[in-house]
C-alpha cells in the first residue's frame, strides 16, 4: 500500500482553504505528472473507471460502436464501461479483426516500464491502460510524439485516482470538459459531462507520496 | 469581504482543525490504509442517525449516487422524469443511467417538480420518477409518493440541497425510497467530495455497497452497467464527520445570513426573499431572490455586473435544461410555462461559511443600484 502522511495532507488542505475541486494541489499535481511523464496536458480523474468514462466521451467520433480488447487485455470493468457509454465490448480473435472506424482498442500495460512499447497501431483509436509500479525508482520512460493517446494511469495511494495523459490540446481540453467545469481551461461541447472531478485530498496524498518515496517535487 | 475577495453562493464550511485530525488519528490508530473504509463506515453510522434512516451507503460523489440510484431501480423501461429547473447535470445523470430524461413543470409556488405535471406524464415508457428538492424548502413528497405507489413507479429523490431539512415533521432521509445527498465541499456537509444514499430496504443498500465496491469479483457477476468502483476515501469522511459535527454552528450561522438579507431585503421594492419553511427544520443555506420587474436579459445583466464586482451571484437554474441542447436524447413533449417563468426572474445571492453579515449589507446595497438603473447599468 503507497503511504502517505494523512494528517499533512489534511494541514495543506487547511491551510490553502480551497476545499472544492482543481485547486492548488491537483494543479500542483497535473503539472508535477507533466513534467515527469513528458506529456503536454495530464488530467486528472477521480479514479480509473471514472477515466475509462471520460476518455471515450472525450475521443467519442458519433462512429464508435464497439470496444474492443485482446483476451490478454480482459477486464471485468470493461462490460460496465461498455454500459455506460453505449459501446458494445468484444474481444478479438486477432488484431486484423479491428475495425478503423467504429471500433476503440482498449490496452492494458502492466509489467512494461517504457510506455513507448505501446506504440503499435498507428492510426487506430486505442485507450491505453496503464498500472506502473510505482515502488520502483523510476517507473516511467514518459510519453513521446506518436504514441497513442491518452494514456491513462493509475496513480499511487489507495484513492489517488488517474490521469489523463494528452499531448493533443484539443483532446485534453475535451477531456477536461467532460470531467467537470472544474480546472476546464476552454469552454469546449461534449457529448456528455460525467463528474470525473478529483479533490484536493486525492491530489494530496499522490503528491506526498511522489515527493517521499520518488523524490518527485 | 470574504479573505479570497469573492462572494460565492458555496457553502463552503470549515470544520475545526483538531476535529478534522481527531478523525484523522482514530482512522490510524485503527489500521489506516490497511482498513479502508474504517471512517467511512463511521460516518455512514452517523448519517443513518442523522437522517433517521435505516440504512447509509456513501459514494465517491452525489452525482454517482444518483446515477447508481436510478440503475438499481429503474424499471424496464426508456423515461426517467425529471424536472428541467434544476441542477445543471441532472439529464446527463440520466444519460449515464441509460435512460432518456423527460422533462416535466414545477409547481410555481415552491418551485419543485409538479406532482401533476408528474402524473401526466407517467405511462408504459417510464422507468423511473427522479424527484429533486429544490433548494428553498421541499417538494411534496407525500403527494409523489403516492402517485409513484399509484402507477407503480420507482422513485428517487435527488435531496442535495435538503440535508438538514424535514418534510411534514420527517426527516428528509427517512422516507422509504432512495434519497441522494451530496458532501461536495459546496454543500451543508463539507466532505471535499462525495456522496451517499439513504434508504430503508437493507438489500437495496447491499447492492449500492456491490455498485460502488472495488471487488473486481463483483464486478464480474454484476449485471453490466450495475458495478463502478466509487467508494470514498477515509479522509473525505473525516472532513465530513468533522462537519456533521458542528452542523448546528454551520446552521445558526447560515439562520443570521438569512436574517440579515430578510431585513436588508425588508421594503426594497422590485425583489423578494424566498422565504423558508420555518415551521420545518431546515438549514437556511441557500439565498434565493426573485426579481419580477425585470426580464431575463436584465436580470442576466444584474448578474454579471455583480460577478465582476466579486459578487459571484448566479442566475438560478437558467437555462432550464429543456432550453438547452443535448447531444443524447431528451423529451420535453409538454410547454412547461412554470420553468420558463422561474427561469428569468431568479437569482442565488451569496450565501455559506465566508459570508458575513456585512457581506450581505454590501451586496444588497448593490442589488438596489442596479435594479434602480437597470437599462443603464446593462449598456455595453
Amino acid at each position: 500500500m503507497a503511504e502517505y502522511n494523512a494528517r499533512k495532507v489534511v494541514s495543506d488542505i487547511l491551510a490553502n482553504r480551497y476545499f472544492t475541486n482543481h485547486g492548488p494541489l491537483a494543479r500542483a499535481l497535473e503539472q508535477t505528472l507533466e513534467e515527469h511523464m513528458g506529456a503536454r496536458h495530464a488530467v486528472l480523474v477521480g479514479s480509473l473507471e471514472l477515466g475509462l468514462l471520460v476518455a471515450l466521451i472525450a475521443l467519442r467520433t458519433g462512429q464508435h460502436s464497439r470496444l474492443v480488447y485482446y483476451p490478454g487485455d480482459e477486464d471485468p470493468c470493461l462490460v460496465h464501461v461498455g454500459a455506460f457509454s453505449g459501446l458494445s465490448v468484444h474481444a478479438l480473435d486477432n488484431p486484423d479483426s479491428v475495425v478503423q472506424d467504429t471500433d476503440v482498442l482498449f490496452r492494458t500495460l502492466r509489467e512494461e516500464r517504457d510506455l513507448n512499447c505501446a506504440a503499435v497501431g498507428q492510426g487506430q483509436q486505442q485507450l491505453v491502460v496503464h498500472y506502473p509500479d510505482w515502488s520502483s525508482d523510476r517507473p516511467e520512460q514518459g510519453i513521446s510524439d506518436g504514441f497513442p493517446e491518452p494514456v491513462l494511469l493509475e496513480l499511487p495511494t489507495r484513492h489517488g485516482g488517474a490521469v489523463l495523459l494528452f499531448n493533443s490540446d484539443e483532446l485534453a481540453e475535451r477531456a477536461r470538459n467532460v470531467r467537470s467545469s472544474y480546472g476546464v481551461r476552454k469552454q469546449v461541447p461534449v457529448f456528455v459531462t460525467c463528474n470525473g472531478r478529483y479533490s484536493e485530498a486525492q491530489a494530496g496524498t499522490v503528491l506526498d507520496y511522489l515527493a517521499n518515496s520518488l523524490g518527485w517535487s | 469581504m470574504s479573505s479570497t475577495g469573492f462572494l460565492s453562493t458555496s457553502n463552503l464550511y470549515e470544520p475545526e482543525k483538531e476535529r478534522i485530525l481527531g478523525y484523522v488519528d482514530q482512522w490510524l490508530e485503527n489500521g489506516g490504509e490497511s482498513r479502508p473504509g474504517w471512517l467511512v463506515s463511521l460516518l455512514e453510522k452517523r448519517l443513518c442517525e442523522y437522517h433517521q434512516a435505516e440504512h447509509c451507503v456513501a459514494m465517491s460523489t452525489g452525482f454517482w449516487s444518483l446515477v447508481a440510484s436510478l440503475r438499481l431501480s429503474a424499471l424496464d423501461a426508456p423515461e426517467v422524469i425529471i424536472p428541467s429547473f434544476t441542477y445543471r447535470r441532472l439529464a446527463d445523470v440520466v444519460f449515464w443511467a441509460g435512460k432518456v430524461p423527460r422533462f416535466v413543470d414545477i409547481d410555481e409556488s415552491t418551485l419543485a417538480i409538479s406532482p401533476e405535471s408528474v402524473e401526466r406524464a407517467i405511462g408504459s415508457n417510464t422507468a423511473a420518477i427522479l424527484a429533486v428538492h429544490p433548494i428553498v424548502n421541499c417538494c411534496d413528497v407525500s403527494r409523489l409518493t403516492e402517485i409513484a405507489a399509484k402507477y407503480a413507479v420507482p422513485m428517487v429523490i435527488d435531496a442535495v440541497e435538503s440535508v438538514h431539512e424535514t418534510w411534514q415533521g420527517k426527516r428528509v432521509g427517512s422516507f422509504d425510497v432512495p434519497e441522494v445527498f451530496s458532501l461536495h465541499a459546496s454543500k451543508l456537509i463539507n466532505g471535499l467530495e462525495g456522496g451517499y444514499v439513504c434508504v430503508n430496504d437493507s438489500a437495496y443498500a447491499g447492492r449500492l455497497r456491490d455498485f460502488r465496491s472495488r471487488d473486481k469479483s463483483n464486478a464480474r457477476r454484476l449485471k453490466p452497467g450495475h458495478w463502478l468502483a466509487s467508494d470514498m476515501p477515509d479522509i473525505h469522511a473525516a472532513f465530513a464527520l468533522a462537519g456533521l459535527d458542528e452542523i448546528e454552528e454551520n446552521v445558526r450561522h447560515n439562520r443570521k445570513i438569512y436574517r440579515a438579507y430578510q431585513r436588508e431585503l425588508k421594503g426594497v421594492a422590485g425583489i423578494r426573499l424566498l422565504a423558508f419553511d420555518e415551521a420545518q427544520q431546515t438549514s437556511f443555506k441557500n439565498i434565493v431572490v426573485e426579481v419580477p420587474g425585470v426580464s431575463g436579459e436584465e436580470r442576466d445583466c444584474i448578474v454579471r455586473n455583480l460577478n465582476q464586482a466579486g459578487v459571484l451571484a448566479r442566475a438560478h437554474y437558467s437555462p432550464p435544461l429543456h432550453s438547452k441542447s443535448h447531444e443524447y436524447p431528451v423529451l420535453c413533449p409538454e410547454p412547461l410555462p412554470a420553468t420558463e417563468r422561474a427561469a428569468r426572474a431568479l437569482l442565488n445571492l451569496p450565501c455559506g461559511f465566508r459570508v458575513s453579515e456585512a457581506d450581505v449589507t454590501h451586496v444588497v446595497a448593490m442589488i438596489k443600484s442596479l435594479l434602480s438603473d437597470v437599462p443603464g447599468s446593462c449598456d455595453g
